[in-house]
Parts: C-alpha cells; sequence; structure tokens
C-alpha cells in the first residue's frame, strides 16, 4: 500500500503532507505528556514489531498478496497519538531505508496509514464499543471492525490520491483497490484480535484502550494466546464478512465498467484536450469544482456504495455477535483464589514486571 | 600546664551506611499477588553476598528494588538513602545492575554508545565520558569493539559489554543477576575473574551455587517470599538440609573446597569435603 | 567490494569502503538525495530529456558510491510492481482523445503514455536515490544525521529501539515461518490467517516483554528522559562541495525543463 515517488503530484503531496505533518507533530507533544518517558521503549518495540510483522506477506485469494498493516493494533495498545507515532516511524524508515513507499509520497503514506487509518479507526472502535455490550465480546468486535475498517480506508484514501494526481483512472482503480482491501482486511482484523486477545490474556495492563475491569480480560482464554470462544466468533465473523465483501465487490463492478464511459462522455463533451500539460494529465480536481453532475455523481456512487457496504458488514457482525455473544468460556484457571501459580506471562526472575 | 588545656580529641567519624539496609520489605503486584513478604537483611559496604533461592522466589523482585525501580512498603535503604523518588537519580549512579539478559541492556546502535549511555545520564564531560568508556571495555576486555553493532556480538561478548555498561557508571555496589546463565566455562571464568577483581559491595543473585561460592562470603536465601537464612557461604552450601528445604541443591559431584581461612574469594583447600 | 546486505535496510555495520560518498557526513547524503528526489518530482514528465540527466547525475553517484550496479538494479525492482498497475490501468483512462495506440483490444492514448512514464520514471530514480543514500550511510550515521538536522528527540529515539529490535523480530519471524513450514504447512487461503494471528501474538507478547525489560536496564543506568546520542563527523568542505553539486546540477536541469521543456 505505500505509494512511489512520481505517484502523487505535488500539490497532493504537499496537502496530505501538511496534513500529516500536524497530526504527528501534535501526537508528539500529546504523547510526551500523557503517557510520559515510560512508553518509549514501548513504543519503540511496537514499531519494531509493526516493521517485522508488515514484512509477512499473506496470500489473498492465491495469487495476490496482502500484509499486515497495524494501525489498530497499535491503537489499541498504545491509544491513537501514540499510534500514528508509531505508523510514521515505520513508515519513514521503510521509505529510507528499504525504499518502501516514496519520500515525495511520504506525507500521503503517512496520512493514509499513520492518520486515516488510525484516527478514523480509532473514531470507530471507540464509537463501538460505547454501542456494543461492554464485554470482552463487544470490546473485541469493535476491535475487528475498526481493523477492517481502517485497512478498508487506506486503500480508498491511497486510490483517491492516486487518482486526483491522474496517476489512475478512479472509475476502475478505486473499485479495485477496495476490493481487494476488503479482503486484506479482514485478515487484519483477525490478526489484530488475536494479538491483542494474547496480550489481554497474558497482560492486560498494557492494553491502554481496554476500559473494562481486569477480570474481564482473564475470562478470554484457558491459555494465553488461543482465543477459545473466539474460534466460533471469528469463524462467523469471516464467514459473514466474506459473504459481504464478495456481494459488495458484485455490485461495485457494475459501476466500475460504466464510469469509462461516463469518463469518455465527460471527455467527448469538454474537447478535454491535455496537450498544454505541463503537469501529470488529466487533474482531477476536487469534487467542488465539477459541474457535471454525471461524473460527480459516479465518485459520489462509488463513496456511498462503501459507506453501505461498511455499515452492512457492522450490523451483519454486530447481529452475529450477539447470537454467538452468550456462549461463555472455560474460566481460566486462575478463577478466585488459586494464587498457587504466577498469572500467566509474570516471572518475576525473567525481571519480565515492573 | 599538661592538664589545664583540653585534650584534642579526634573527631569520631561515624562509620559508613551499609550498603543495604531492609526492614520488614512487602512488595505485591498490582493484581495483589505478594511476592516480598518482610524481608529483613543488612548488607555492609564490601562484602560480597548471594542471593540465592528457588525460583519464583522473590530475587528478581527484590533485585529490582535495590536500585527503585520497584518500591515496595517498609524501610530500605541504600547506601543510606531512603529510597525516594529524590534519592533515585544518586542511587542508580552508585548502585549498578547488570541484568541476566544482555540483550536488555544493549539498546542502542554501537557499543560505546551503549557504554556511554550511563555516564552521559550521569551529566559528565565528553572527554570524561570517552575515557570511561575505553576503561569500561578494556576492564572487561572488549577494548576496541567500541564502533562494533551490539547485534553482531557472541553472547559471552554481550555478556561482557553489558557488564561494562555498569562498570563505566564507577557503581560502588554491584548488582549481578544470574551472572553465569547461558555462559559457557571460558566465558564464565572471564566474567568471574572480572568481577572478582573489583573493589566494590557485591550483591550476586543467583541460583548457580558453585558461581555464588566463586564470587561471594556471605549467602542469604530467600524463599516464599522472606529470608530464611543469613550466613557464611559455606555454612550455607555445606547444610544439605537447608538446601533441600528450599528445593536447592548443589550440581552432583561438586566438591566445595574447604578453606579455614577466608581470603577474598580464594579457595585454598585443606580439606575437601564430599557432597553427596 | 562486498555488495551491501539486502536484508538489512541500512548498510551493515561491518561493511568496509572507501569510495567518497561513503566517508561524507550523512546530512550532506540525506538532504542531497531527498533535496534530488523532490527536484526529480517536479519535473514535467514532457521533459523526457530531463528525467535522462537525472539518470545520468544517479548513475555518476553509483559510481562515485562503488556501488555495484546489478545489486543497485536488484534493488530497484521493488518499483516494478507499481509501474505495472499503472500499466494495466492506462487503457481505462482516456478512450477518446487525440492520437493512441492499439495493444490487444485496449487503446492506450499518447497522454496514458505519459502518465505512465510520469510514475515510473519519477518513481524509480525515486527509488535508486534512495538506495544510493541507504548503502553509503549505516544506520547510526542517518540517526545521528537526522538528530542534528533536528529531528524530535521521540523519533530518534524510538527509531532507534526499533532499529535495534526489528533484527530480533525478523529472526522470530523467519524462525517461526520455518517452523511451519518444516511441518508442511502452506498458507493457501485466508482460512489461514488465524494461524498468522497466533504467530505474531507470540511474537508480539515477547517483544512487549523485551521492551520493559530494556526500559528497566535503561532507568537503571540513570535515564530520565533524554538520550544524547554520540555525535558524529563535522560538515566540511566535501560535505559543501557534494551537496552544492547534486542540488545545482538537478535545480538546473529542473529549470532548464521548465524554460526549453516540452522538447
Amino acid at each position: 500500500m505505500h505509494i512511489p515517488d512520481g505517484f502523487v503530484d505535488v500539490p497532493t503531496a504537499v496537502a496530505t503532507g501538511a496534513v500529516s505533518l500536524g497530526v504527528v507533530a501534535y501526537s508528539v507533544r500529546r504523547t510526551s505528556k500523557d503517557l510520559g518517558e515510560r512508553t518509549i521503549p514501548l513504543l519503540g518495540v511496537t514499531a519494531a514489531f509493526i516493521f517485522a510483522a508488515q514484512m509477512l506477506n499473506f496470500p489473498v485469494a492465491g495469487g495476490t498478496s496482502g500484509h499486515f498493516l497495524g494501525a489498530m493494533l497499535a491503537v489499541a495498545l498504545l491509544g491513537p497519538w501514540a499510534a500514528s507515532i508509531v505508523l510514521s516511524v515505520v513508515l519513514v524508515v521503510q521509505a529510507l531505508g528499504m525504499a518502501d513507499g516514496g519520500i515525495t509520497a511520504m506525507g500521503a503514506n503517512v496520512f493514509n496509514m499513520g492518520v486515516v487509518a488510525v484516527f478514523v479507526g480509532f473514531g470507530l472502535f471507540y464509537l463501538l464499543k460505547k454501542l456494543l455490550p461492554r464485554t470482552l465480546t463487544g470490546y473485541l468486535i469493535s476491535l475487528a471492525l475498526a481493523s477492517w475498517v481502517s485497512v478498508v480506508l487506506a486503500s480508498t484514501a491511497a486510490s483517491l490520491e492516486l487518482a486526483v494526481s491522474g496517476t489512475v483512472p478512479v472509475g476502475v482503480a478505486l473499485p479495485a483497490m477496495v476490493s481487494v482491501h476488503m479482503i486484506i482486511g479482514l485478515g487484519e482484523a483477525l490478526i489484530t484480535t488475536a494479538v491483542v486477545t494474547a496480550v489481554l490474556a497474558a497482560r492486560p495492563d498494557l492494553v491502554n484502550s481496554f476500559d473494562l475491569p481486569i477480570e474481564a480480560a482473564r475470562r478470554t482464554a484457558a491459555r494465553p494466546g488461543v482465543p477459545a470462544t473466539g474460534r466460533t466468533r471469528f469463524w462467523s465473523f469471516v464467514v459473514g464478512a466474506l459473504v459481504v465483501a464478495i456481494a459488495l465487490a458484485v455490485f461495485i463492478s457494475p459501476y466500475a465498467s460504466g464510469s469509462p464511459d461516463g469518463l469518455e462522455r465527460v471527455a467527448a463533451d469538454k474537447g478535454f484536450e491535455t496537450a498544454a500539460a505541463q503537469q501529470p494529465v488529466w487533474r482531477f480536481s476536487p469534487l467542488g469544482d465539477y459541474q457535471m453532475p454525471g461524473v460527480g455523481g459516479e465518485r459520489i456512487a462509488t463513496a456511498v456504495a462503501g459507506l453501505i457496504g461498511t455499515v452492512a458488514l457492522f450490523a451483519l457482525v454486530l447481529l452475529l455477535g450477539r447470537a454467538f455473544g452468550r456462549r461463555r468460556l472455560v474460566s481460566a484457571p486462575q478463577a478466585a483464589g488459586g494464587r498457587s501459580e504466577l498469572p500467566p506471562g509474570r516471572s518475576p526472575d525473567r525481571s519480565s514486571t515492573l | 600546664m599538661p592538664g589545664s588545656y583540653p585534650t584534642l580529641q579526634p573527631v569520631p567519624h561515624s562509620p559508613p551506611p551499609p550498603a543495604v539496609e531492609a526492614r520488614d520489605l512487602h512488595f505485591a503486584y498490582p493484581d495483589g499477588t505478594a511476592v516480598l513478604r518482610g524481608v529483613d537483611f543488612t548488607i555492609q559496604q564490601g562484602e560480597s553476598v548471594a542471593i540465592i533461592g528457588p525460583n519464583g522466589a522473590g530475587k528478581s523482585t527484590l533485585l529490582l528494588h535495590l536500585n527503585g525501580i520497584l518500591r515496595g512498603t517498609g524501610d530500605l535503604r541504600i547506601l543510606g538513602l531512603p529510597v525516594e523518588t529524590k534519592n533515585l537519580r544518586e542511587i542508580r549512579s552508585r548502585v549498578g545492575v547488570v541484568f541476566q539478559d544482555p540483550e536488555d541492556q544493549l539498546f542502542l546502535t554501537s557499543v560505546a554508545q551503549d557504554v556511554a549511555f550511563g555516564p552521559a545520564n550521569m551529566g559528565l564531560e565528553k572527554d570524561e565520558v570517552e575515557t570511561r568508556v575505553k576503561d569500561a571495555l578494556a576492564a572487561v576486555g572488549m577494548g576496541g569493539f567500541e564502533d562494533r553493532a551490539a547485534h553482531h556480538l557472541s553472547f559471552g561478548q554481550k555478556k561482557r559489554v553489558a557488564t561494562a555498561t555498569v562498570l563505566a557508571m564507577h557503581p560502588e555496589v554491584l548488582v549481578l543477576d544470574e551472572p553465569s546463565s547461558n555462559l559457557d566455562p571460558k566465558a564464565r571464568h572471564q566474567l568471574v575473574d572480572i568481577v572478582r577483581g573489583l573493589p566494590v559491595t557485591k550483591i550476586v543473585v543467583t541460583h548457580d551455587l558453585p558461581v555464588a561460592y566463586e564470587l561471594c562470603e556471605r549467602a542469604l536465601i530467600l524463599a516464599q517470599g522472606r529470608i530464611v537464612a543469613d550466613g557464611p557461604i559455606e555454612a550455607i552450601l555445606l547444610d544439605t538440609g537447608l538446601l533441600a528445604a528450599n528445593d536447592l541443591e548443589l550440581p552432583h559431584g561438586f566438591a566445595l573446597p574447604y578453606s579455614l581461612e577466608r581470603g577474598a574469594g580464594s579457595c585454598s583447600g585443606m580439606m575437601t569435603q564430599r557432597m553427596t | 567490494m562486498r555488495a551491501p546486505d539486502r536484508t538489512t535496510p541500512f548498510l551493515s555495520e561491518t561493511r568496509t569502503g572507501g569510495s567518497l560518498v561513503r566517508r561524507l557526513d550523512a546530512r550532506a547524503k540525506i538532504l542531497g538525495m531527498i533535496g534530488f528526489t523532490m527536484v526529480v518530482v517536479t519535473t514535467p514528465a514532457r521533459a523526457v530529456w530531463a528525467f535522462v540527466l537525472y539518470a545520468a547525475v544517479l548513475a555518476f553517484l553509483i559510481g562515485l558510491a562503488r556501488l555495484p550496479l546489478r545489486y543497485v538494479l536488484k534493488r530497484a525492482l521493488v518499483v516494478v510492481p507499481f509501474v505495472l498497475v499503472v500499466a494495466i490501468f492506462l487503457p481505462f483512462f482516456h478512450k477518446s482523445g487525440a492520437g493512441g495506440y492499439s495493444l490487444g483490444g485496449a487503446r492506450v492514448t499518447g497522454e496514458g503514455l505519459l502518465v505512465l512514464w510520469n510514475a515510473g520514471a519519477k518513481a524509480v530514480l525515486g527509488v535508486l536515490s534512495m538506495i544510493v543514500l541507504g548503502s553509503t550511510t549505516t544506520f547510526a550515521e542517518m540517526v545521528s544525521g537526522f538528530e542534528r538536522l533536528r529531528a524530535p528527540n521521540v523519533f530518534i529515539l524510538i527509531v532507534s529501539f526499533m532499529y535495534r529490535y526489528s533484527f530480533v523480530f525478523v529472526e522470530e519471524a523467519l524462525r517461526m515461518q520455518r517452523a511451519m513450514a518444516s511441518r508442511n504447512y502452506r498458507a493457501r487461503w485466508l482460512w489461514n490467517v488465524p494461524t498468522l494471528g497466533h504467530m505474531l501474538s507470540a511474537l508480539f507478547l515477547r517483544s512487549y516483554g523485551r521492551g520493559e525489560r530494556v526500559y528497566v536496564a535503561m532507568l537503571s543506568r540513570g535515564y530520565e528522559g533524554t538520550v544524547r546520542l554520540g555525535n558524529g563527523t563535522a560538515f566540511g568542505l566535501a560535505e559543501t562541495v557534494f551537496l552544492g553539486t547534486i542540488l545545482g546540477l538537478v535545480i538546473a536541469i529542473r529549470v532548464s525543463a521548465s524554460l526549453w521543456g516540452a522538447g
């Protein structure tokens, strides 16, 4: 998902860069104040984890592959401000050291993965936590959904930036990118939830966003790292989400095939001649400048489709979650009283506690 | 007249404070698990003391109290200073802790930077810091490794560099957490030789009894959160019943050199006593 | 001269190199290569000859830095998939419009090809310039360079730790992948993601434990919130010449492209 140099034009690069810079600068201030210097090592470690995890590709549809983004993982564990810093650091190192993502596209990449994915994901997460029952199940479902959305939105933003820069045609590229990432997003949701579940089981005090009583975290698994209830719920989630994603892909492609014709119509109508291009060809101006309801409508339609899809998915998963959420787990060995063995993850001889 | 003037008496200078003085120290994790349940002991400056005990006894937890990382209830004084926020900076510059895993202590990009970290935090001048880095690395036999990256070193080398990072701060009290773990015999000897020669108070937290014997004169047994034994190390290690009661044992066939006179770490054997 | 290690993001510490570029202060290289990329990206795509000149400047740099060409080109391949994506979508752009070529059933206009050229050339040049930077600068130098360019302290700290531990995690991740492969695990479809999730959970918990222990070790050595990392080389004449030459050349090319552009 990392955009190379030259794929976004200068105005887009500057605009996204300015926003990203502002957000990250503010995050730096916020982080130092709220979390204190204590978390700097933890931030580094999370950054390393996301960096390493992003190198693991998982296959999607037996041909393409996706990679883990990690925005919502960082948010769940560190909160949104620290998360945006961590993602930015990862992206900068990837660009400078591995030539993964362009320098001039840094603003766009940070915007997509460090601002949009993080803050919109966080917002949705926060909202869902309030709407869903305040149990571990509700928390995990909120997290899973927010993770999925974060990936989809990051890819949407990337596609829009590419389109506005004239590098790819929006009508085809946007649906293609987004549908692929709707599937990649499932992986993200699963992995994020699995990791946070494991951390909750071992060290619930570390999960910044977990605002339920600590015992709720313990009930999550008989063994740390294995979301025991998770199994059934995740399967139903995956099945449900897949059904919806496929349905969306089916419904979106008619729009895709429609768009080039729409654009062609515009080109013909306006006698669109781009010969004088000193800039990348075919500037696709922001929505406000458009006089052509046809084309404007296409873009809006695509966006609305995405929105409907997300809401539909949410509703579907919510229903599934309610249906399966009743199931209670095997209670962990350290139910009230049993202090004969140390809580999982705590072995003081390894100095792993503070 | 000889008797009419008051004789000037030398002002009695007060004895140096103990390196560590713990009274009724308690500590529990946030979830309520009690680890230290009333720990009492005193270690004078210059002593070399082993704190031994089975896993889970609270050794590492106790160790983390010695420089204020963890703060329990009760009375704890390090070099006469109560362990409070205002004293932490000084305590940490005078008490050096070498942790078990060198990976945790080498976190900067080059060896020199890691070793310089402590002195730099103490606010020393650049030249002084450089000198200390050089001296500390030489002391552990890693002179010349300044520009190497820590992750390219072998385990034994990392261990020595980690020790240097602490020595560069010139601590008065040196605390070692499982110093011999994962070291091959040669590296173990090297480390013991390095530590033995240091003129500091030594506290060795370990369950490796032979190493404890090599480094220390006195041993404390920590079990179930309390000090259950405190005495000369030979006495402790020869008491098989005591060891067994606390899930400790000497390695099979280990012959404890029995010395009637105890020099600083010398093991001049006059009698040996077979341990079964 | 041995090619730099491909798996590490930056020049590995043990690599010796006598090239002039290698010995420059990192700040000059950072500013030079980033400046280079920025100027290239603002260049209008039509001025094709300008890009040829940029490439020549880069080739000169690569030679000056004594980087093996095959190594550089191999690393530059990362950009290929992205360019392919643009190429694939070209026919969808402007079905009408002046000129055009037919490839199979799809029609690609001259304007479309310009889009491809714009994206492709800039992406490749950007990647190459970063390769030059990354292959002539060690991580420590890079961090020190940014620190002296006044990057925020938080970033410097996070980057330092991230670097240190990314090796550990990559090793762990590879080890896990090997273990899984040797048990005949082949990731086929999305259903295997839960396994990946468990793997990553374990990886994460380990990293958290380490982070905490590192923090304890830092506190124990007097850490109180700031880290003053080592100094580095000075920004001297060689650096000024380097920076001035690179920026001077590319700016000259850029300005020429505007003045005599659409050649």
